[in-house]
Formats: structure tokens, C-alpha cells, sequence
């Protein structure tokens, strides 16, 4: 059987492509959650990301101030808009987006005779308590607690402005 | 370079003639201007020397052919080597370069200065020495090369001693062996000493160690390339240094090496010497890797609050009792996780009865206030990040972790403990 030069190098170039692919697929960072541009109502966050060795996370696109991650690490976030991607010793991936939206929401628990209420959101909260003809303003972090009596109470919480 | 013989040239006659001696006066132009830069020796037979004779000669007429030679320290004869030197000073130091040896102190044959035998070793010498720079002489049976200065030729009836020794002296035209000598400054040499090549280190201001010589004695100054590369490929320039002026053998970083070996780079580096005149050669250039090093300590290893009633809350941010301070003793930013177990029996983890948050000691910023918990947080078993970015340099390397607990009102009375387990990777 007779092979052309022609034939030849098609061959070549497609075992070159296909080892390009290969190389493709199994050393470039791949980035695989958060997808592009999520919405995230949680604040606890993880990565996930393949052939990769560590995450850099920014406020920015061009990645100022940025964290490194290595993987298996989870983190907390305060709402705004954050870029990643996930860097190799060889390549490093993408770039990607994703949002943590304010979460406005408040814990209640009775103890004894008051009333504890809790910051259970991601932002600083406005707290306007009712009682009978009594209003009181309260401004709580996240993860802190504001205690008043027990009784009628309307109790509204807003993001702090 | 070889100095002609007085009356070589004679002028010709007509116009090719006259190109010739137009051209040879050019050369010779360009020969006095480039002679004329720096340091330079010449040398030439002659009847009256007026610098430095650097030994005598005479034939049975009087002549510099086929001649005896005699130490000018016992007088001259007709003729000398005279030498004049440029720039540099010319002496008779035998420690440099001894040229000949002779069989007596006058009216003499000669021998090859570095002549060992066989037969006898005559046992006085000629030298020439220059400071600053050097004399290197050697005998050749070729022309000398054309950066090369001429002393004179020499042929032995005893040839089965390849001419060098019991010989006559002679114009360096005269005799097939000349003697040759150079004169220049020796550019200095570089040799790496310390790390060794390829060495891992957890030093992020390391000390490069090195060694020079320099042939005349110059004092030497140094400059130090160190150059980041990439496992994958290319420079990683943003962190390249090359220091200059460096008096002693040895360089610490200032700033320290930014690119560890973690994540994929490494530093060649390099050291070259300068003699005042002429740089060495580039030593071969060593490569280090940078290695993260992640160790942390605690000041207390616990926190106790003391005796507590239900419904009561106590925390660590006025320091009673003290916080856990965590720093940061190894040679990398880190990030430390915090997870815990259960403090409580009426409530699990995950509720407001038992937080954490960070906080700065009176070394601010030593982490990133931006990814770190800074506000309260109920504390989990899985671990969260607490502390981001964390510094490692000593000024800058420690930050409060802070405690808070309510205690349940269904709560029963006891001893109430959890461990806290905080860890850290890798932060950069």
C-alpha cells in the first residue's frame, strides 16, 4: 500500500491536534462552581475547580488585593461582587464572577422573660421594635444580638442605608 | 607586539614607494594613538636607555647579535632590552616574571627562565615585574602574537635541550626562539560558594556567598543577578533584582523573594567581580527554590470564662479573660480555618451561644481585614476561614481570635468545654 507525503501529514497534524486537545483537557485550571455570574443568597462560600492548585479570589477583575485559596477551604463573604479563578504551576484559568446579595433576616429567642434578636443576616440591619405605643431603633451586625422584653412586639428589620 | 630593529625601513623612490611609507605612516598613527590609551609596555634594543634596562647584551664587535648578556646591576654593555612603561610602573620583582636565567653576571649564555634541567640550573636571574598589571612571558618558537612585546630570541649549540639553556642572546628577529611577554591587566574570577545548586530553602531574605580572585591583587567589587523563571516557562520579572556595588562576598536580600517553589518558580543567580579595568565572566549561574514553611503558635491554649449563670454572655474583647492570639511563625502568608466542637448540650453548633470573630493586636494589618471574620459568627465543625492573608514578617505577625459565649437558658449545670481547632495553609 502506497502512503503520500500528503497523507502522511495529515496524520501528523491530526495526532498533533488531538495531543493539543489531550493537553487541553487535562493541565488547563478549570473552573467548575460558581458558575459565571450566580447570585449567592448564602455567604459561606466554597470553590470547586479541576487541574488546579489554588484559587485567587479579588473585589476586582484585575485582581487587586486578592486571597489565594488552596482548595478544600470554605470562607465567608460580605456581599458585593467578587472575580476568581484558579491557577496551576503551568496555566491558570478563566476569569469568573459571582455576586453575594445582601440578606436581610433576624433569629428570635425567647429566654426567660425577654426576647433576644438575633443579626442572622449578611449585612448590618436597622431594627425597629413596637411595643404598645414604644418604638425603639436598634442597629445590629451580623452574628449579634439586641435583647428587649417580652409582650405585642412588631419587630422590622431593613438594611442598614 | 614586536618592535622593529632600527633601520628596518628604508625609504624607495617613485609613487608606489611613497604609498607604502603614506600607508606605514598611517599605520603607525594608529598605532602610537591606540598605544597611547591605558596601560602599555615597549620595548626596543638600544645603545641609550633611558628607562628601564632590562638586561645587557654584546657581541664579540659590539653588536646586539649572537650576543652574551650581563645583569644590569653589574653594569650595562653597549646595548640594552630597554622598556618603557605606560601608565605603569616597571621593576625587577622576581616574584611576577622571571624571564631568564644567567650563567654568570656578565658575559654570559643564557637559559630559559623556567629552565629545571636537565643539566645545570644557572642561578642568576632576570626579572621584570609591573605594577599595576602584569607581565606573563613564555618562550615561543612561532612569531610572537601581535598583543605581544618582544625581549630578544635565543639558539643553544645543545639542541637536544629544545634551545633553552648554555645559549646565546639575540635580536628577535635573529633566532626562531622568542621570547614573548604580555602585559595587561587579568580580569578577575567569580566562584559560587553557598547555597548550592538547586538548593531548597525556607530563608525568603537568603545569603548568596561567593568567592573572587583576581591575578594582580586589584581590589574587586561585585554585582549579584538574581532572576525569577517560571516552571512553566519565562521569567517571571516582577521580582528580578540585580545589585551592584557590592563590596563584600557575600549579599543578603533586602526585600524578600517574593516567588516560592509552591507555586511553581524558582531564581537563577549569578555573581560577576569587577577589577577596576575589566569584569569577570558571569560565575555559572546556581539555582535556589523558596519553600513555604507554615508554622504557627499560640500564646494561651485556653480560655476559660470562669463560673456562668443561664442566660449570661461573656466574651474575650476586653481581654478578661484573654483572647487566643494566633501568630504567624513561619516564612509565608497563611490562611487559618476555624472549626469547633460542641460547647453546649442544650444547642448544637451553628447558633449565636457560641462565636468567633478576629481581631487586630498592635500589630495592624497583619491580615486581610476584607477576607477575614471580623464581625461575630457562630462557630461550626466545618471549617471557615477566620484569618486571610495572614502577615509572617515579626512586626506584623499577630492577630487576636475572640470568644463568645451565652449560655442556653435550658442549659444544665457542669463543666462545659469544646476544642477549637484552627489551620493553616498556604496563603500566597
Amino acid at each position: 500500500m502506497k502512503i503520500s507525503y500528503a497523507c502522511l501529514l495529515i496524520i501528523c497534524l491530526i495526532f498533533l491536534a488531538a495531543a493539543f486537545f489531550l493537553v487541553f483537557i487535562f493541565f488547563t485550571p478549570r473552573l467548575v462552581s460558581p458558575i459565571s455570574g450566580r447570585l449567592i443568597s448564602e455567604s459561606e462560600i466554597s470553590f470547586e475547580f479541576e487541574n488546579a492548585d489554588y484559587v485567587i479570589l479579588s473585589r476586582t477583575g484585575e485582581f487587586e488585593d486578592s486571597l489565594i485559596l488552596r482548595k478544600g477551604v470554605n470562607l465567608y463573604l460580605e456581599p458585593g461582587t467578587y472575580f476568581w479563578k484558579a491557577k496551576s504551576n503551568i496555566a491558570e484559568s478563566e476569569v469568573r464572577n459571582f455576586t453575594i446579595q445582601t440578606r436581610v433576616s433576624i433569629n428570635l429567642l425567647e429566654i426567660n422573660r425577654s426576647i433576644e434578636i438575633i443579626n442572622s443576616g449578611n449585612t448590618e440591619e436597622n431594627i425597629t421594635v413596637k411595643n404598645n405605643e414604644t418604638v425603639v431603633y436598634f442597629v445590629i451586625n451580623p452574628g449579634e444580638y439586641i435583647e428587649t422584653e417580652k409582650g405585642e412586639l412588631n419587630i422590622e428589620a431593613r438594611e442598614l442605608e | 607586539m614586536e618592535m622593529p630593529k632600527k633601520g628596518v625601513c628604508s625609504s624607495g623612490k617613485g609613487g608606489r614607494a611613497s604609498q607604502i611609507i603614506l600607508f606605514i605612516f598611517i599605520l603607525s598613527v594608529f598605532f602610537y594613538v591606540n598605544l597611547s590609551f591605558g596601560k602599555n609596555i615597549t620595548c626596543n634594543f638600544t645603545s641609550s636607555c633611558s628607562h628601564f634596562p632590562v638586561f645587557s647584551l654584546q657581541n664579540d664587535s659590539g653588536g646586539y647579535f649572537n650576543a652574551h648578556a650581563r645583569n644590569v646591576s653589574f653594569g650595562t654593555y653597549n646595548y640594552s632590552m630597554c622598556c618603557a612603561g605606560s601608565d605603569t610602573t616597571l621593576s625587577y620583582n622576581c616574584s611576577e616574571q622571571l624571564i631568564l636565567k644567567l650563567e654568570n653576571m656578565t658575559n654570559s649564555h643564557v637559559q630559559a627562565g623556567n629552565y629545571s634541567g636537565p643539566g645545570i640550573v644557572y642561578n642568576t636571574s632576570i626579572c621584570m615585574g609591573a605594577e599595576p598589571g602584569t607581565i606573563n612571558c613564555s618562550f615561543r618558537d612561532t612569531n610572537c602574537p601581535s598583543s605581544y612585546f618582544c625581549l630578544g630570541s635565543i639558539a643553544s649549540s645543545d639542541t637536544s635541550v629544545n634551545n633553552l639553556t648554555n645559549a646565546h642572546i639575540g635580536d628577535c628577529s635573529e633566532y626562531s626562539k622568542k621570547l614573548c611577554c604580555s602585559f595587561g591587566n587579568n580580569a578577575p574570577t567569580v566562584t559560587l560558594t553557598y547555597p548550592v545548586d538547586n538548593a531548597n530553602t525556607t530563608l525568603r531574605f537568603p545569603t548568596f556567598n561567593w568567592t573572587g580572585e583576581d591575578a594582580d591583587n586589584d581590589p574587586l567589587i561585585y554585582e549579584i543577578n538574581i532572576t525569577c523563571y517560571s516552571e512553566s516557562g519565562g521569567q517571571c520579572s516582577s521580582d528580578n533584582r540585580y545589585i551592584t556595588n557590592i563590596n563584600a562576598t557575600n549579599y543578603t536580600v533586602q526585600n524578600y523573594l517574593q516567588k516560592l517553589k509552591d507555586n511553581g518558580f524558582y531564581y537563577n543567580w549569578t555573581v560577576r567581580a569587577y577589577d577596576g579595568t575589566d569584569y569577570s565572566n558571569w560565575a555559572i549561574f546556581r539555582r535556589l527554590n523558596i519553600v513555604s514553611e507554615i508554622v504557627t503558635s499560640m500564646n494561651v491554649s485556653n480560655v476559660l470564662f470562669g463560673s456562668m449563670n443561664q442566660s449570661q454572655t461573656k466574651d474575650t474583647t476586653t481581654d478578661n479573660p484573654l483572647p487566643f492570639v494566633l501568630q504567624n511563625d513561619g516564612n509565608c502568608y497563611i490562611n487559618t480555618t476555624l472549626n469547633a466542637s460542641s460547647l453546649w448540650q442544650s444547642v448544637g453548633l451553628n447558633t449565636s451561644y457560641y462565636q468567633f470573630k478576629v481581631d487586630n493586636t498592635t500589630e495592624k494589618p497583619s491580615f486581610s481585614w476584607l477576607y477575614s471574620r471580623t464581625s461575630w459568627i457562630s462557630i461550626n465543625s466545618s471549617a471557615v476561614i477566620a484569618l486571610a492573608s495572614m502577615n509572617w514578617s515579626d512586626v506584623l505577625d499577630t492577630a487576636e481570635i475572640d470568644l463568645k459565649v451565652t449560655v442556653p437558658d435550658n442549659e444544665g449545670p457542669g463543666n462545659k468545654s469544646s476544642i477549637l481547632v484552627l489551620t493553616s495553609s498556604l496563603g500566597e
